[in-house]
């Protein structure tokens, strides 16, 4: 987890936020650095953590959240993360034998018509229900990221189906938190990933939305990253607020700074 | 206008029409709080947000007088949750079922929102079932006077959204209020209404407005004549560059003078003349006495100048 990140968003882990829907929206740059932060950031804040990891292996992440000081295997052996690893599971899906008994893959929908991702959603559902043993804080479901299941030929209805199972689940019964990854670009005219993103936009309550630089990559500047804080409108109307600052990544940490203020200028 | 269009003065479908920069929720539960308080019986199809998260912020007399249908639970019937309401009882006899549970008197139907119900269900279907409502409550015996429904604007093609127009009675389409307008705690926005009244007059008209705590609306006037933005350009896209500096760009005329009052190095005053003419006391002086083994050098070092 990234410390300075934490004092922009006002978070720590001591005290993580319930019933919240984060947006991470990425534009014309890659924002899963931020995905990384926020599944080390909740394994530190001792919440039980279901993450649907469709983009990268389980190695790929245990070895990025290693230098963030986390280890997936030994989260992953207490019982606090369930780790559903996409690669894997549509591999088992497309050529493994169907297995009679037990409960269906979560990605069984490749093998049908993709018309909705109820399995999926019931995988979340089990896995962040919570048991009468375990003790950990609230739940928190993790995507990586939605933009991949339209690929994968499912409507952008079903996705945005799911997300209102998982809000309806996660932030509204269980008090917990969901955080999921799309790629958006504006002039992609990729309709169906633009409703997706909208629609989700609506229904969040914070959205990070890194985007490249306007003015093509530059060694010391990595992009930018828009927090939109939207305005509750449970007492009366707000206005959203929107705070603008460019990043740099390093090897293991993220630098945040006022637009204009790199250490490689000033 | 949009205040009497609140009070209640048009009856009919009202659509709000929102956008992710600026959320129709706010107006849309003043249309709940203002219909509650006018006695009438509020049935709430809510879709997208949690009975709870509806209901925060109302008054108590208000949230007793809601009648809730919770769509948001299990709308696909996933879960197999007993009560609730799903979305393929969205049909003018399914809603109507749902009435009997209010007052026989004036009602409003409120869909939060249009936009849930239109991405689960067929254009046509959606339309024919706003259409039906009104006319299969009243052979039930129930008279609603109203439908409010939430839009999200950007979720939907535009020939889609312009027929959802022309079947309202009035349009909200709410965007944020530019910058100067209204003080900075009351998120002001701007309302463009269109209101069809009787079956050939239309009204056009922008309204600025607010919505404070117990979703009481207050107004804060119209746009100037003449500033009014067209439909295209998006409010407070060109950002003033001069808007946020550290330094200040213009002088005041206290600045502007104290700024003439500093001499500048070049001029020449006659207490500059006197100060460089004037040997200060107590000053040194240096006295140069070649000594025997200086080695003057008698040759002009310039000579080689004239080449």
């Amino acid at each position: 987890m990234f410390v300075e990140l934490n004092e922009l968003l006002n978070a720590s882990p001591e005290r993580p936020e319930e019933g919240k829907f984060t947006l991470l929206r990425d534009t014309k740059t890659d924002g899963s650095f931020l995905v990384h932060h926020f599944l080390s950031f909740y394994l530190k804040a001792g919440c039980k953590v279901c993450f649907v990891a469709l983009l990268q292996s389980f190695r790929h992440y245990n070895i990025v959240a290693q230098k963030l000081g986390v280890s997936l295997t030994a989260a992953k052996e207490r019982g606090q993360l369930v780790f559903l690893e996409g690669l894997k599971s549509c591999f088992d899906v497309l050529f493994g034998e169907e297995q009679q008994d037990g409960p269906p893959n979560p990605l069984q929908f490749m093998r049908e018509d993709g018309s909705n991702l109820k399995t999926m959603y019931e995988f979340v559902h089990t896995s962040l229900m919570p048991s009468g043993s375990d003790s950990w804080k609230c739940p928190v479901l993790l995507v990586d990221d939605l933009s991949v299941l339209l690929s994968l030929g499912v409507r952008p209805v079903a996705v945005l189906d799911f997300i209102h199972y998982c809000r309806v689940t996660v932030c509204s019964q269980l008090k917990g938190n969901i955080v999921a990854l799309v790629h958006s670009s504006e002039d992609s005219e990729d309709e169906e990933n633009e409703l997706v993103v909208n629609s989700l936009c609506h229904q969040s309550n914070l959205i990070l939305w890194v985007e490249g630089l306007a003015t093509g990559f530059c060694k010391d500047v990595h992009g930018q990253l828009k927090i939109i804080q939207k305005g509750s409108s449970e007492l009366k109307a707000e206005r959203n607020l929107l705070r603008i600052y460019q990043y740099k990544i390093q090897d293991k940490n993220v630098t945040f700074f006022a637009r204009g203020m790199s250490a490689a200028v000033l | 206008m949009l205040g009497e269009l609140v009070a209640g003065s048009v009856g009919g479908l009202v659509l709000i029409q929102d956008s992710a920069a600026c959320e129709g929720h706010s107006l849309l539960k003043t249309f709940v709080a203002a219909s509650a308080r006018r006695g009438e019986s509020v049935h709430v199809f809510g879709f997208e947000i949690p009975e709870e998260e509806f209901q925060a912020g109302l008054d108590p007399h208000v949230t007793a007088q809601l009648l809730y249908q919770d769509g948001f639970i299990d709308p696909l019937r996933w879960t197999g949750q007993a009560g609730g309401f799903g979305v393929e009882e969205f049909s003018g006899r399914g809603v109507a079922g749902c009435l009997t549970r209010g007052s026989a008197g004036p009602g409003t139907i409120v869909l939060d929102s249009l936009s849930w119900i239109l991405l689960h269900q067929p254009l046509p279907a959606v339309c024919q079932t706003l259409e039906q409502i009104p006319r299969v409550a009243a052979d039930a015996g129930w008279h609603v006077t109203r439908i409010v429904a939430l839009l999200h604007g950007d979720l939907h093609p535009s020939g889609l959204l312009e027929m959802l127009r022309s079947l309202a009675q009035a349009v909200v389409v709410v965007r944020p209020a530019p910058e100067a307008v209204g003080s900075t705690g009351d998120a002001p926005r701007q309302a463009s209404l269109l209101l069809h009244k009787g079956k050939r007059k239309v009204l056009k008209k922008e309204e600025y407005f607010t919505i404070l705590a117990g979703f009481t609306l207050k107004t804060l006037g119209e746009p100037a004549r003449g500033a009014l933005p067209d439909e295209d350009a998006e409010p407070c896209s060109v950002a003033d560059p001069a808007a946020n500096l550290t330094f200040n760009l213009r002088l005041s005329d206290a600045e502007r003078q104290a700024r003439e009052g500093v001499p500048l190095p070049f001029h020449f005053s006659a207490q500059k003349k006197s100060s460089l003419l004037q040997m200060p006391a107590g000053m040194g002086k240096i006295y140069y006495e070649p000594d025997a083994a200086d080695d003057p050098d008698e040759e002009d070092p310039d000579d080689d100048l004239d080449v």
